[in-house]
């Protein structure tokens, strides 16, 4: 330090810690600033150290791993935060500046300046913890399985995640930039939106089920969540909305629909079929008799039930599954009924669907048709058509009914003569409310029913 | 895209038999200029930029791949497939000593002789090893690591893969010397000093050399004992030199004891 005083300068009187580290490493000089920093004596030039020994153990790994082979490399570092360590252990941050002086690529010496920063430090750490947030952030987003989408408040799109990619059909590259509302709105709703974007920049958050498009022009079921996006002035800038997709949910709810209808017009239909069972028997027996016969039917009805019900039907012989659906309601050699047709054996998958039909019409027969009176016939028949290739061609004729009402509303019943039976047949029917009673006709490829 | 062509290989020298010098935590290739071309006359000499470093093609970087060394071995052993080279001498410094051990254990054909410069196989203390440190010294790395980042912005990313026809070129590379991007730098970090490779160190079997420095911040005393101890052929030479890497702060006794090593055994 002597040719530095000699010139004026004293190094002691500089604010900030300097040091001088030789070729091998150790400490060669210190200045009294950075000695008191580390508490230690001021005539001890800290000789005895090592310059890494004044760093934290991580700032060592950091020292060797990279500051030295830039000393080494390029002759200097600048603006470094590290920790230094006093020998109690307690440490405080500095900036550091280093330079070497290299001869021939050889370290001679190497001089470093440091900066007290324990202010700066605070504000560093949380800039850390800001950035390692944000990271977080972004993974999270990324990686969300519902679709989010950030807009700013000209509804250009700013984010995209993958799974708005995935739920949208567009990639990152083609929804930012774009509007949200010419790529995702349908033009029904294009309305509503505004209105929506208006409670939203209130800071409202709108979740409701909506209806969205998709790339290729499908819509969409989704649940969606908007909520705005405030500025530091929490001005409103933007919003951000989060979509699931609910198309599953929906298939499902309306098959549940579909089913709860079922159910209830099969257990109305059963009840009348029961009502109609007890009146047709109080005609034929009597005391103990009706008992047993009652029994009997209801017997049969359930029995036939299962083996409608039951996906695991078993091939049965149209004729056989003819008659078990009139079983409940009359005796087989009834004249009320004929059954005719040559043997025609039936496939699992078609069975519960004609068996379903037949009994479908018996029991509308029954309850408001010809089998409803006495005098009442139903001839069920079918016959082999080989022309062009043969056909099943089913008829059910009733006659001497009451008078024939068309009936104004087509429900479960007209789905299991109808459209059902015609997609498991690959058939077509017919129906025809004539005056002397209800037709109804059925004709399908046989090779389909046979199978 | 070969693996010759992502980390960015250079070969110089000529000779029958191959050196291939893998650089360590931190920096990059340029590490070996002080000691690489002493062995030009007598081999064919081969750096390479572990990928992330360097001139690598830092896009391929795959934190799957490189959560473990095991992506750096896949390399290595995939460049010198490539280049069709066997019984190669393998350099690595720091954690690339681990990773040309886990190669010869791995694929025994492609590398006959190693030296490892300052290996640890494991930094963090346990039970009786002392490795030097402990785990919390060694995530406070990954903090200094965090808002240290050597001068690098991601726009300076092209001039660091170096655009060639550019008379600056030279000197953007001297300045772009150990500019990682932080977010590789902050895993390879993670990679090399949580890991604990002593039971791979001990399987290796081709002759070793293990140079250490006399003064190591990163490699105590204890690791170079626990080294003899267990590692079946190497042999061990403590330079007197200081920090850990001299290879480039002190060049001669480190190219030195190199050359003895590599020498062609001769029979007395």
């Amino acid at each position: 330090m002597t040719e530095a005083i000699a010139f004026g300068i004293d190094p002691d009187l500089w604010p900030c810690g300097l040091v001088v580290m030789n070729e091998t490493g150790q400490i060669e000089l210190t200045n009294a600033t950075l000695r008191e920093w580390l508490g230690i004596d001021p005539s001890d030039q800290c000789q005895s150290l090592r310059f890494v020994d004044v760093l934290s153990r991580a700032g060592r790994i950091y020292f060797e791993t990279h500051l030295r082979p830039l000393l080494l490399m390029n002759g200097h570092f600048a603006e470094i935060s590290i920790d230094i360590e006093r020998s109690d252990g307690t440490r405080f941050g500095v900036f550091m500046n280093g330079r070497a002086t290299l001869i021939n690529g050889r370290m001679i010496n190497a001089h470093f300046c440091v900066f007290k920063n324990e202010q700066r430090r605070s504000f560093e750490r949380e800039l850390v913890a800001k950035r390692r947030e944000s990271d977080e952030f972004r993974s999270l987003v990324r990686s969300s399985p519902q679709a989010i989408v950030s807009v700013d408040r000209d509804l250009i799109i700013h984010a995209w995640n993958p799974a708005a990619e995935d739920l949208f059909g567009y990639t990152e590259a083609e929804a930012i930039g774009e509007r949200f509302d010419s790529l995702l709105v349908t033009p029904e709703d294009q309305e509503t939106m505004a209105d929506d974007l208006l409670h939203i920049a209130t800071g409202e958050t709108l979740r409701s089920e909506a209806v969205q498009l998709h790339k290729d022009g499908r819509l969409l079921h989704v649940e969606k969540s908007i909520a705005a996006i405030n500025d530091k002035t929490q001005e409103y800038s933007g919003f951000v909305a989060i979509f699931s997709d609910i198309s599953a949910r929906k298939a499902s709810e309306a098959k549940i629909q579909v089913l709860l209808e079922e159910i209830n017009h099969r257990s109305k239909n059963l009840l009348s079929v029961v009502q109609v069972i007890a009146r047709q028997t109080w005609r034929l027996y009597k005391g103990a008799d009706f008992f047993s016969a009652f029994n009997n039917r209801i017997a049969s009805l359930t029995s036939n039930q299962d083996m409608l019900i039951s996906s695991k039907g078993s091939n049965v012989d149209l004729e056989s599954l003819a008659h078990a659906q009139f079983a409940h309601l009359i005796d087989p050699e009834d004249p009320q009924v004929v059954i005719s047709g040559p043997a025609v054996h039936l496939s699992k998958s078609v069975t519960q669907a004609i068996g379903m039909a037949i009994f479908e019409l018996v029991t509308n027969a029954a309850k408001y048709g010809a089998l409803s009176k006495e005098a009442g016939a139903v001839t069920l028949s079918w016959k082999i058509n080989d022309m062009p290739s043969p056909m099943l061609e089913m008829s059910w004729i009733e006659t001497d009914g009451p008078p024939v009402i068309v009936p104004t509303r087509k429900g479960f019943g007209y789905q299991v003569t109808g459209p059902l039976l015609e997609g498991v047949t690959s058939g077509q029917t017919s129906r025809e409310y004539a005056t002397e009673g209800f037709r109804w006709t059925l004709k399908a490829p046989l090779d389909r029913l046979t199978q | 895209m070969t693996a010759v062509e992502h980390c960015a290989v250079k070969i110089t020298g000529s000779g029958e038999k191959t050196i291939v010098f893998l650089h360590g935590y931190g920096c990059d290739s340029g590490m070996w200029c002080k000691v690489a071309p002493a062995f030009e006359n007598d081999f064919r000499v081969i750096t390479y930029d572990l990928m992330g470093y360097g001139k690598s093609a830092t896009e391929h970087y795959d934190p799957v791949r490189y959560a473990s060394l095991d992506g750096h071995v896949d390399d290595l052993v995939a460049i010198l497939d490539e280049l069709r080279l066997k019984d190669v001498i393998a350099v690595g410094h720091s954690v690339s000593a681990m990773t040309i051990g886990l190669a010869a254990k791995r694929r025994p054909d492609l590398i006959d002789r190693l030296v490892m410069i300052c290996p640890s196989p494991s930094y963090a203390n346990d039970g009786d090893y002392v490795g030097g440190f402990e785990k919390q010294d060694l995530l406070g790395l990954l903090d200094i690591l965090d808002v240290n980042y050597l001068g690098w912005a991601r726009d300076m990313a092209p001039l660091i893969m170096g655009v060639p026809d550019r008379p600056a070129l030279g000197e953007e590379l001297t300045e772009s010397f150990c500019q990682t991007d932080p977010d590789i730098a902050r895993h390879f970090a993670k990679v090399t000093f949580l890991f604990d490779h002593r039971e791979d160190v001990k399987m290796i079997t081709q002759p070793t050399l293990v140079l250490q420095c006399r003064d190591d911040a990163l490699v105590p005393p204890t690791v170079w004992t626990w080294l003899m101890d267990n590692m079946q052929n190497a042999d061990h030479v403590i330079l007197d030199a200081t920090g850990h890497c001299p290879h480039v702060s002190y060049p001669e006794a480190t190219t030195e004891a190199l050359v003895e090593f590599v020498r062609p055994r001769v029979v007395s």
